[in-house]
């Protein structure tokens, strides 16, 4: 009977034993499951934000940025060490150190990613969009990987070992293409949205200086003067839309985005921004007759 | 007899060493005459070199003050005094100008500060090159 009574009690406190492991992560999970729900919830339309608070968060953001490159790079330095080490003595205790420096190295990489996707989604909220179904795509997108990398850095963290950490680089690889891919795409289309945004407003500009001339009659010289500047700004009207032409036929050329492309690209967008800053040049001197 | 002895006497001239050969009235004067006219031309030669010298002298302090003068601090005479334009009033409209050219200016095309983190993509503790 005693016999029986301990063989139960071992038998419970080994259940026991398997069980509050399994709580654990079970707890774990429902933590990083509520971590995934506010990612989720996350809006994918712009918050309503000054400009003071968007400088504010902007600010935030760069700091915080600046922060976890610098731990990233300790940690990257410290990963490179231990596994220099780890090849050299190949023991147990120096695979275990190496193991926690590569673990803190992804998790360091990852958390730097989180930043640079909260700094590129504060911009695609607030700067003007060039195409606002592409705008919102990428937006939902980025927020997405949020959520990839999120769950990605749980399953870092967890991982206790070398085998692990080896599935946890096999399993960032799509996660670093997508990121890559994204930032230049997203890159463009803040570009594309403020130089679109500045041609706008130089037509609506070239309007109201006209309407102001009308309302204020000159003599017949001043009038020739101003006539000559309108032909001047409707050839830098001109001169901009050559260069939007020009630059999205090479954006329509662009089968993968990489950081070839994205450069061949941006070098075709320095025209419309040097030809936009002379029509406004124009307007300032237009405005004066 | 020697021929020495048929030698005439040696004939004794009007003066002697005693006398000076000054006292020679018509040598006298023609020697003083000699006497006064070098005395004069060294006089005027002596004139002639120590006029030339101090003329040099002055000369050489004129230049030295010309040259000197370059090392003062120059003389500030008259500069033009520029009369400040008055500011520009600006329109509303050409204040939006302004804001919107700068802003336009402001658009950092290579857009560095959101370009990639420079991170390592592809590390691993294993040796597996991707």
């Amino acid at each position: 009977m005693k016999k029986i009574c301990l063989s139960c009690l071992s038998l419970l406190f080994l259940a026991f034993l398997i069980v509050i492991p399994t709580t654990v992560s079970a707890q774990e999970i429902l933590v990083n499951s509520e971590n995934v729900e506010v990612l989720v919830q996350e809006p994918s339309v712009a918050p309503k934000l000054s400009d003071e608070e968007i400088e504010n968060e902007r600010v935030r953001l760069r700091g915080v940025y600046k922060e976890q490159i610098l731990q990233y790079q300790t940690a990257y330095r410290q990963f490179s060490l231990t596994k220099a080490d780890f090849k050299k003595l190949d023991t147990l205790a120096s695979l275990e150190k190496a193991i926690i420096a590569t673990r803190d190295a992804y998790r360091t990489r990852n958390e730097l990613l989180l930043t640079y996707i909260d700094q590129l989604l504060l911009e695609l909220y607030h700067t003007p969009s060039y195409d606002q179904s592409i705008t919102s795509e990428y937006i939902n997108r980025f927020l997405q990987l949020k959520i990839e990398i999120g769950r990605y850095n749980q399953l870092v963290i967890n991982s206790q070992d070398r085998q692990a950490l080896r599935e946890r680089a096999d399993g960032f690889i799509p996660i670093a293409k997508e990121i890559q891919e994204l930032s230049h795409k997203a890159r463009i289309q803040l570009l594309l949205g403020k130089l679109r945004s500045s041609s706008g407003l130089a037509q609506q500009i070239t309007q109201e200086v006209k309407d102001a001339h009308a309302s204020n009659p000159v003599s017949a010289t001043k009038q020739a003067e101003r006539q000559r500047a309108y032909q001047e700004l409707t050839a830098a009207d001109a001169a901009v839309e050559e260069a939007w032409t020009n630059s999205l036929t090479e954006l329509g050329k662009i089968k993968v985005y990489s950081a070839d492309t994205y450069a061949t690209f941006i070098a075709t967008l320095n025209p419309i921004q040097s030809r936009l800053l002379r029509w406004y040049s124009l307007l300032d001197q237009a405005s004066q007759l | 007899m020697t021929i020495f002895k048929q030698e005439p006497p040696v004939q004794q001239t009007h003066f002697t060493y005693a006398e000076p050969i000054l006292e020679d009235p018509t040598y006298s004067a023609q020697q003083q005459q000699e006497i006064s006219d070098k005395r004069r031309l060294v006089r005027s030669r002596l004139l002639n070199v120590g006029g030339t010298f101090l003329l040099l002298l002055g000369l050489l302090i004129i230049i030295s003050s010309l040259s000197n003068r370059d090392v003062d601090d120059p003389e500030v005479v008259g500069l033009p005094t520029a009369t400040p334009l008055p500011p520009r009033v600006f329109t509303p409209l050409q204040e939006r100008i302004i804001g919107a050219r700068e802003r336009t200016e402001a658009i950092d095309i290579r857009s560095s500060e959101l370009s990639l983190p420079q991170v390592d993509y592809g590390f691993e503790l294993d040796e597996v090159k991707r």
